[in-house]
């Protein structure tokens, strides 16, 4: 097992080499630049800030400069923030993935019992009902549904803040400021639930009723045991397996922000952050947050392959 | 049962769609034509009192009932909370970029200079006197101190001014080209161990030596926040200011707040500075809170906040504002305009007359009304109407379809067998570059191309992300583009747009006598001389036809009517009057 997960941690340099020469060419030749939006500036100043930050260099010598430093563990620069990029990442990532780990256990969690209820009354009334109700949520428009969750519950009933993550100018401590941003989540999160769990809970039915219809399955209700435990053991373990790689792909999910939240709930993620370090051609944000998002990805397969082998003895054997 | 089911679900997507189409509100979207607002008339009358229903676009619109004000808000009796976008933690007066930071600044620093409603600069923390030859600049200080006590001595101010000229400064001021100090550069080059033009006379006087004479030296010292050399000195290693970026978030100044708490993304909370030299603030805790545009209203009807920087100017955000009642709204003329810029080696825009005839043959007021449904004026010259430099002596080109076609004769350009117009054998096609998604260029498209169509003149819009066409412009390979631009305290910073050269002028605009004007401007601390200067310059970029000058739009200040004390103008911001307001 262990000469395993480092061979397949080893596999995965070549393909971040080949991540970052992609990112740092791309973004080489995205137009315009942080130094020339600034009108005030002569050309000379802002030659020579192009210089400072090393703008000017052609891609091989940017590359190379930038890849030592990754190897360091150090992004880069915002020009922007005027602070290294990991600085930035850390001042914000965590509260995206807070609210995204939230959300991520709440919709898997209703995913699968919803999944599997549906999937074991497939063409019941129940299963096109939930079917029904799932493809609505869905296809609700997610910022006009955020705007009215804050007028209903926010504006019209103060039952929840408006918005943000902490009680302005409430300097609570402890257990009081846990609750307060508690509170502060439980709009962005039914929201972002609500919008999350449709998908999910199409592909955990779908999975679930291959499952049931194998034999192993008629083999265990043959065999006298109960349904609960041919549902819930033998049928959803079985389900579950192809789901891994879906957690795989979860994983930069949580680091990656959710616009609406931000914009709509204003809680203060990464999303926006990279967003505008885009729209100002903040050079080593893009650049660096771009490529921590392709590490967690490539990290993330790397966990999901690991997971099979631990979770399918199928796979194990090959 | 899976038929009718498919039916239902069709038919819940179609509704959901609608709504999405509703949802997706663009703040300067043309007004629909069910609404019924009453613009004032074009242009002349637009100085008499509004009658009753009549839209009022500038100025304060008073709370008509402040004590509907939400409760929470109420029962604030020390805190005002103002609602911005997020600053982004750059707390250094040098460094400061976004507008957001420089509320942040602005709020703990205090700097020489302050600027007042119509962009003069008044003494504030000090006052400074020209000498004869107009190179040195003395600045003198009044009795203040830092948040932390000690006083503000001449010795700070140089530490300030010489951290500008340090070969590592990477902040937003390019301050040797608005302030040459004699010996800057061999302390830049790290020749000299300080800067020789900066003088400490007394611990109440300093001087400072220019090799030329710059009124924009004002722009970099006048301004600048003064930081405490005992603080900040020890962050401060010539050629290395690597440090000084630790000390963003740790912001100490002589202005009237100081820096309690900053949550990145969320809040900045300060508490008032008892050292204030102009006597502590009244209100003891000041929060700027963080808000999108998405919900800022709703936090300012829900009281949870005080006041409001950011919302967009429109009709609809205009009339929800007045309908809070509670709400003391200021419209102001934004600090820029929007203008179209025309490639001056063309050599069909060399001509003079075809310039014109592009102004005169244009519904400029009906793109304005258009985009900003009268919330914006359509504009003539290069300046903001509240500037000291203002002037309205200048050709308003109204349109004028006859006129732009005559001009267009005499300049040549004769209508062909198709109806354009064509000249030594070549077509009037002008391609206009323009950036997408863009409000104001929904408007302007299909006006100019019908308007221009009329003069016999094909115009072709050519979409592209702005960023993309930014570098099209500084690579100057374009025909006509439209853009905004925005304005400082000091007019002679508009010489980088319309000098031979200037950093901004990608338009190749060239006129002897504007960059004459320009040079004497800039050498004489006299304002009205320098109006005069400058009224001169406004009036040949008129008649030259520098740029299609477009229209000056609006922005707002919401503010809870509990909170008195707010009087801003386009260049005095609310931060300078944080140390005035108070709450009722």
């Amino acid at each position: 097992m262990t000469t395993q997960v480092i061979r397949r941690l080893l596999q995965t340099i070549p393909t971040l080499i080949g991540v970052s020469i992609v990112l740092v060419l791309i973004f080489h030749l995205i137009p315009g630049n942080f130094v020339d939006s600034n009108p005030t500036i002569s050309k000379e100043r802002a030659a020579e800030l192009k210089e400072m930050y090393g703008l000017t260099d052609p891609v091989h010598i940017k590359y190379l400069k930038w890849a030592k430093g990754v190897a360091t563990g150090d992004l880069g620069y915002s020009i922007q923030h005027k602070q290294p990029v990991t600085t930035i990442i850390d001042r914000y990532v965590w509260n995206s993935v807070l609210i995204a780990g939230v959300v991520l256990i709440f919709s898997w969690t209703i995913a699968i019992f919803v999944g599997v209820f549906s999937a074991v009354r497939q063409h019941s009334f129940y299963d096109g009902l939930i079917t029904f109700l799932v493809f609505a949520v869905m296809s609700l428009p997610s910022f006009f549904i955020g705007l009215l969750a804050i007028k209903f519950f926010a504006v019209d009933n103060r039952i929840f803040p408006v918005g943000g993550m902490i009680t302005t100018g409430a300097n609570y401590e402890g257990w009081a400021h846990i609750w307060d941003v508690i509170e502060h989540m439980f709009l962005p999160v039914i929201v972002l639930t609500a919008l999350n769990v449709g998908g999910l809970t199409r592909y955990f039915r779908t999975s679930m009723l291959d499952v049931i219809k194998q034999d192993f399955i008629r083999t265990a209700r043959a065999k006298g045991l109960k349904e609960r435990t041919v549902i819930f053991k033998h049928a959803l373990r079985n389900a579950l397996i192809p789901a891994i790689t879906l957690l795989g792909f979860e994983i930069p999910g949580l680091f990656a922000g959710a616009m609406i939240t931000e914009k709509i709930f204003n809680w203060p993620g990464i999303g926006s952050i990279f967003l505008n370090a885009i729209n100002a051609r903040d050079y080593f944000l893009m650049l660096g947050y771009t490529f921590f998002i392709a590490f967690l990805t490539i990290i993330g397969n790397v966990i999901a392959d690991l997971l099979y082998r631990v979770a399918d003895p199928r796979v194990r054997m090959k | 049962m899976k038929k009718k089911l498919l039916i239902l679900l069709s038919a819940v997507m179609a509704f959901s769609l609608i709504l999405s189409a509703c949802g997706g509100g663009d703040a300067a979207k043309p007004a629909d034509p069910g609404t019924k607002v009453e613009t004032p008339a074009e242009g002349e009358n637009a100085g008499e009192t509004p009658a009753e229903g009549e839209l009022v676009t500038e100025g304060t619109i008073k709370a008509t009932d402040p004590s509907k004000s939400p409760a929470n808000a109420t029962a604030r009796k020390d805190t005002v909370i103002v609602g911005m976008p997020a600053p982004s933690g750059v707390f250094h007066p040098q460094y400061s970029e976004i507008a957001y930071d420089v509320y942040v600044t602005e709020t703990i620093f205090a700097s020489i200079l302050q600027v007042q409603k119509d962009g003069t600069y008044a003494p504030s923390l000090g006052n400074y006197k020209v000498s004869e030859d107009k190179k040195t600049l003395t600045f003198t200080l009044e009795d203040a101190k830092f948040s932390d006590g000690k006083p503000v001595t001449a010795e700070d101010v140089a530490f300030t001014f010489t951290l500008f000229y340090d070969k590592s400064y990477d902040g937003p001021t390019d301050a040797y080209a608005y302030a040459p100090i004699v010996g800057a550069k061999d302390y830049k080059e790290g020749k000299a161990q300080s800067i020789s033009g900066i003088k400490v006379v007394d611990p109440k006087t300093l001087e400072v030596t220019l090799e030329t004479p710059s009124v924009l030296a004002l722009d970099v010292f006048g301004v600048a926040g003064i930081l405490p050399k005992h603080v900040y000195g020890a962050a401060y290693k010539p050629g290395d200011l690597s440090k000084m970026k630790d000390t963003f978030t740790k912001p100490v100044g002589a202005g009237p707040y100081k820096l309690e708490k900053f949550v990145a993304g969320q809040e900045v909370v300060f508490k008032a500075n008892e050292h204030y030299f102009k006597g502590a603030p009244k209100v003891p805790n000041l929060i700027y809170k963080v808000t999108t545009e998405e919900t800022n209203m709703q936090l300012v009807q829900t009281g949870d906040t005080d006041g409001e920087t950011n919302i967009s100017a429109s009709l609809d955000n205009v009339e929800a504002i007045k309908s809070l009642e509670f709400a003391d709204l200021t419209l102001n003329p934004t600090n820029g305009y929007g203008y179209i810029g025309l490639n001056h080696k063309d050599e069909r825009f060399k001509d003079k007359k075809v310039r014109q005839a592009l102004v005169y043959g244009l519904q400029r007021q009906e793109i304005v009304d258009g985009v900003y449904q009268g919330l914006a004026d359509v504009v003539n010259v290069p300046q903001s109407k509240v500037s000291w430099a203002y002037t309205d002596e200048v050709n308003k080109y109204d349109y004028d379809l006859e006129k732009a076609k005559a001009l267009l004769d005499e300049a040549g350009w004769k209508e062909g067998a198709d109806g354009i117009r064509e000249k030594d054998g070549k077509k009037f096609k002008i391609t206009f570059t323009a950036s997408t998604p863009n409000a104001v260029n929904e408007v302007l498209i299909p006006i100019a191309k019908e308007n221009y169509a009329k003069l016999g003149i094909e115009f072709v819009p050519d979409q592209m992300d702005f960023n993309a066409l930014q570098d099209k412009v500084k690579k100057g390979d374009f025909e006509m583009v439209f853009l905004a631009v925005g304005l400082t305290p000091n007019p002679q910073t508009a010489q980088g747009t319309l000098r031979t050269g200037g950093n901004q002028n990608d338009y190749f605009f060239s006129n002897a006598r504007v960059d004459e004007l320009f040079k004497l401007a800039n050498e004489e601390f006299d304002l009205d001389k320098r109006k005069a200067y400058y009224k001169e310059i406004y009036q040949i970029a008129n008649e030259e036809v520098a740029h299609i000058y477009l229209y000056q739009r609006r922005d707002t200040l919401t503010a809870n009517a509990r909170v008195k004390g707010f009087d801003v103008s386009p260049y005095k911001r609310f931060t300078f009057d944080t140390p005035v307001i108070e709450i009722q």
